[in-house]
């Protein structure tokens, strides 16, 4: 057992963050250091320099375009880039449909919307959530018929992140209703310029449009976008969950933001003494650090296991649930920091200074409201738990 | 001893019920946010007023109710079950109260009037950008003058204060702050020259302002409480107002578990309701139990005001703050998580009352200071 980083890692590690130094935006650093959340202008324009560079999507293969990182590799890198201040790069396509049209996509697919993922030229987003179909995501009901050329959908998604910005979606649609639930899904690519698709924003508790409602008005979509094969789609959705290793655990950012929360402790005075010297306080911050270290440890167990072929295991949905509680209890601390400021609405465009307050004062309460989601999407805790009980444990 | 309602406590609180209800500050869809026009524009005050609520804590002479503490926390609570907007809490709440427990207060005494028939709202600006809860820790100074004072500074959050025509302001006659001595406190008109007041919205919808004051001239007669020595009273003021921040939160929770409990059995997923799942079965028991503590915790509050032992009040103060600050804030975070997206919706009930809950452990003293007093208390 070795955990140390090799010298190969370590001369990786000045790589990068000399890549940051030289080419991180002040604008984008700034953001991250005076608490305000970076925006979808911020992390686009951030994917597009990683790609002039060729470190865009470090996980893919090299044949498509890819780092070809190892795990390890793809680690240092997130977490550098977090420290440094930069924004994360949007998943849908890097992480979620890209490797599953690697997988399973035609070559002309693979033609067609790789490079453009890749260049940010093409954004994507994932039409998996119905109204009706949250939890239970094989009780999906949009309806997909096809007929001569292609695909007639009618239906909705909803909480679909970014649609706003989207030019392309993928979603799980209904094909067969005669058989079990999951049997009869399909993957299509759907171009959310299509006629008959109509995209309504959803406001949410922190004041932010991060999601939307879709509707598909019998929405034609090509038969050669259908990915891989119909009514196969439960199983490249069951692909695309598990394929995410690197930056599930959330370690990067979390460090990240522990380092906010610690300079908000350091400039917030409580009894003339700074917060962060408060007796109380700081053992709710080394509670944090203590949570924060075994999840890097964990992390680094899971990656180091995956690059010597092992399985990812169970550690994955565990580090996932761990992941986002500390996200949450950071974002808790840094509200709790802001002592009776925090009760006052923010906005991102709202500078804080002005109103002579410190520029913290929101970020906590607005990360408090925001991270409730973290448990929700993308597999609610109660159901990862669920199905850990299930396939892990065998419960 | 009995816990229950009395018949005129059952009258006034279905009054309440109806009157919040029928002043639609509960719909979703009027959600206030950032800079949007406050509370109070639909004529809900002018009902309250007409109810007789701004009179509930004065004695009968002047028109009022002599309502106990326990009778008004009770309706306290009907504000935060229907997320009214209406700034309840300090220009009745508080204001009341604290001119009951200052009677011979002379500053105080010329609000007298105006209260109990509604028509001044005070808000009690003792908060600033630094000192967090400490209320000696403040910046902003009273310079003695031949006639009376001029006040330099300025306050942060203050509740109401987007409504208000007086403020309550807190600042030192001497010393830098952080000592007991030297604070003080003063009335000001809203119209008063060198105040500028920056309204603004919390998070929860209710409103707030910022002030800011300088070369701002009163005189002697607008000092409340002895010079120099209002630490009593601001003490006061702060667990009146963190007791009525409490009542309303435990309406807020009332409402947060009917919405919870509601989803729970309309939802329904894997072909079946989600509250048939023992998970949020035992956590909606969870919240339930959480709730009946939370009210426990209220009321013993409330009678402990009206014995106006000031060791006891304190103690129960910081309880239910301490509380509601860990507890129920955990337990609204269980709502949302219960709910799913739809709980992360602006558009949906559930999030304006979890927000009402995070106001009520931020304002007046959040749950770690209360449990710092609570623990000082217990060495005393």
């Amino acid at each position: 057992m070795d955990l140390s980083y090799s010298k190969e890692e370590e001369a990786f590690r000045l790589e990068v963050r000399l890549f940051l130094e030289e080419n991180l935006p002040d604008d984008m650093s700034g953001s991250f250091r005076s608490f305000k959340r970076h925006t979808h202008e911020q992390s686009m324009r951030w994917h597009r320099i990683l790609y002039a560079k060729g470190w865009v999507a470090p996980g893919w293969p090299e044949e498509y375009g890819g780092a070809g990182w190892t795990p390890v590799q793809q680690y240092i890198f997130e977490e550098e880039a977090m420290l440094a201040g930069a924004p994360r790069l949007r998943p849908f396509a890097l992480k979620m449909i890209g490797p599953v049209l690697q997988k399973f996509g035609s070559p002309e697919q693979k033609e067609r919307f790789l490079p453009k993922m890749l260049s940010g030229e093409e954004y994507w987003c994932q039409g998996f959530s119905e109204p009706g179909s949250g939890s239970d995501l094989a009780s999906l009901k949009t309806r997909a018929l096809r007929d001569s050329d292609g695909y007639i959908v009618n239906g909705s998604k909803t909480w679909t992140t970014t649609a706003q910005h989207a030019n392309w979606m993928f979603a799980l649609v209904r094909t067969d209703t005669e058989v079990k639930p999951q049997a009869g899904i399909s993957m299509l690519l759907i171009d959310m310029a299509a006629p008959g698709l109509e995209v309504r924003p959803i406001r949410t508790i922190d004041g932010d449009h991060h999601v939307n409602e879709v509707f598909f008005d019998n929405v034609r979509v090509p038969a050669d976008h259908l990915v891989g094969e119909e009514n196969r789609g439960w199983d490249y959705a069951k692909f695309l969950l598990s394929n995410e290793r690197v930056s599930i655990a959330n370690v990067g950012q979390s460090k990240a933001e522990f380092g906010l929360l610690l300079s908000i402790a350091r400039r917030e005075m409580k009894n003339g003494r700074p917060l962060i010297e408060d007796p109380h306080f700081q053992s709710k911050l080394a509670d944090l650090e203590v949570l924060l270290i075994a999840q890097e440890v964990t992390n680094l167990r899971m990656l180091s296991s995956t690059q010597l072929g092992g399985e990812i295991g169970a550690l994955s949905s565990f580090l996932k649930l761990r992941g986002t509680e500390i996200q949450q209890r950071i974002n808790e601390l840094a509200m709790e920091a802001a002592g009776p400021l925090g009760a006052a609405w923010f906005t991102r465009d709202e500078q804080d200074g002005e109103r002579g307050v410190p520029d913290y004062a929101g970020y906590g309460t607005h990360g408090w409201l925001f991270s409730r989601a973290f448990t929700i999407f993308g597999g609610s805790s109660e159901i990862v738990k669920s199905v850990a009980a299930k396939h892990q444990l065998g419960l | 001893m009995d816990f229950s309602m009395n018949d005129e406590q059952r009258m006034l609180s279905d009054s309440l019920d109806r009157l919040l209800a029928d002043c639609g500050h509960s719909d979703p869809r009027k959600t206030v946010t950032a800079g949007s026009k406050a509370g109070g524009s639909n004529g809900a005050w002018q009902a309250l007023c007409e109810l007789g609520l701004p009179a509930m804590p004065f004695s009968e002479e002047v028109g009022g109710m002599n309502a106990s503490a326990t009778d008004m926390v009770m309706a306290m609570t009907a504000f935060g079950r229907h997320g009214s907007l209406e700034p309840a809490i300090v220009s009745i709440f508080v204001a009341g109260l604290l001119l009951r427990e200052y009677p011979a207060d002379p500053a105080l005494a010329t609000l007298k009037e105006s209260l109990v028939q509604g028509d001044a709202k005070v808000a009690f600006a003792l908060a600033e950008t630094t000192g967090r809860y400490e209320p000696t820790r403040i910046a902003s100074k009273a310079e003695r003058t031949g006639t009376g004072y001029i006040l330099s500074g300025s306050k942060a959050v203050v509740l109401g204060g987007d409504e208000a025509d007086r403020f309550l302001i807190s600042a030192n006659t001497s010393g830098d702050g952080g000592e007991r001595p030297g604070l003080s406190l003063f009335l000001v008109d809203r119209s008063a020259q060198g105040l500028t007041v920056i309204n603004q919205r919390l998070i929860d919808g209710r409103g707030a302002a910022d002030l800011h004051f300088s070369g701002l001239a009163i005189g002697q007669d607008a000092r409340v409480g002895p010079d120099g020595r209002a630490i009593d009273m601001v003490e006061c003021i702060n667990d009146i107002a963190a007791l009525g921040l409490a009542a309303d939160a435990l309406g807020a929770v009332e409402r947060i578990n009917s919405l919870t409990l509601e989803y729970l059995q309309m939802r329904h997923q894997f072909g079946r309701p989600i509250g048939s799942f023992q998970t949020l079965q035992h956590r909606m028991v969870d919240m339930v139990h959480e709730y009946e503590h939370l009210k426990s915790l209220v009321y013993i509050a409330a009678a402990r005001w009206n014995s106006g032992d000031v060791t006891e009040r304190k103690r129960s103060v910081s309880a239910v703050k301490r509380f509601l600050g860990t507890r129920s804030r955990a337990a609204a975070a269980d709502a949302i998580q219960m709910h799913g997206a739809i709980g992360m919706t602006q558009e949906y009930e559930l999030g304006r009352c979890v927000k009402r809950v995070l106001v009520a452990d931020m304002l007046f003293g959040n749950a770690d200071h209360h449990v710092e007093r609570l623990g000082a208390l217990l060495c005393a």
